[in-house]
């Protein structure tokens, strides 16, 4: 516990160090996109650099959901299924952050907070489903049987995930496609520079490892919700 | 520029808010497994303590 402690500790410490190198690199040393005339388009466009991890970190964040609830499906261990509710969770904080921040962004670049495209429609209905699955557990008494709804929900609701992601591709949209492309289509929508890259997967790995580091965390915390659960059968039924 | 603004305070809101609640949690919880174990503890050591000598006899 002590160890567990100190990695926490640690790892909060490098987090935190490395999240002010994000915004000092993300506010200070990235470049402007060229193609972008305005310069509230120009500021908007450093909101980028914060929005897209915050859903790369949802996605798989989701993704070791699906994954714990196979897993669990499999064995039954209900240590999976604390994997799954931890994870989620964390998903849906930083989605929270991701479609506010986004509409923040669309605000100047589209001039609508919010528009009912194919990305934003999608990303509103994983949002919703990832909601629902929170008020399931939450309605479900029994452990066990919360546990296999809770898993089978995992899996079914991170279909929405590469819809989400795809969806920009697939169809007609205002939303950018910025990564994969070479000037940035879409309205907004700018080039990689190199620079830009640079500062952009450093954002993703800081992303990553706050991701990491709240999963030890929330994962603890429903250890422990699990053991008052135990103490609680024991006290009840001794 | 106040957009910007405006998205990187939501960004650290929401993460301290959210990282505050599962400290929060985590304190309850673990109040809440001393108080249990105290409990168990207790009835542990005191010898033939059972349910009818701690309940509140019916008038």
């Amino acid at each position: 516990m002590k160890h567990f402690n100190h990695l926490v500790t640690g790892l909060f410490i490098l987090t935190g160090l490395l999240m002010l190198g994000a915004i000092v690199l993300a506010l200070g040393i990235a470049p402007d996109p060229v193609n972008l005339a305005t310069p509230t388009e120009r500021f908007a466009q450093r909101i980028f650099y914060f929005h897209v991890p915050n859903w790369w970190v949802g996605f798989l964040a989701y993704l070791v959901a699906a994954i714990a609830g196979v897993l669990y499906l499999i064995s039954r261990r209900e240590q999976w299924d604390a994997v799954g509710v931890s994870s989620i969770e964390i998903g849906l904080a930083f989605n929270t952050i991701g479609l506010i921040s986004g509409s923040i962004w669309a605000k100047p670049t589209w001039n609508t907070w919010w528009t009912w495209e194919p990305r934003l429609t999608t990303a509103a209905i994983g949002w919703l489903m990832y909601v629902g699955y929170l008020m399931l557990r939450s309605a479900i008494e029994n452990s066990q049987r919360r546990a296999r709804f809770a898993a089978v929900f995992s899996i079914l609701a991170f279909l929405d995930v590469p819809i989400i992601f795809l969806a920009i591709r697939w169809w007609r949209t205002i939303h950018p496609v910025v990564i994969g492309t070479e000037g940035g289509q879409g309205v907004g929508g700018f080039a990689l520079g190199p620079t830009i890259q640079l500062v952009f997967f450093f954002c993703l790995g800081t992303f990553t490892l706050l991701y990491v580091t709240l999963m030890l965390v929330r994962l603890r915390v429903e250890f422990l919700s699990q053991r008052v659960e135990r103490l609680r059968q024991h006290l009840m039924f001794r | 520029m106040i957009y910007l603004i405006a998205a990187y305070i939501v960004v650290w809101i929401i993460t301290f808010a959210f990282v505050a609640t599962i400290f929060w949690r985590q304190h309850q919880l673990q109040q809440q497994v001393a108080w249990m174990e105290q409990l168990l503890e207790t009835e542990a050591k005191i010898p033939g303590l059972d349910e009818s000598k701690t309940s509140t006899p019916s008038i």
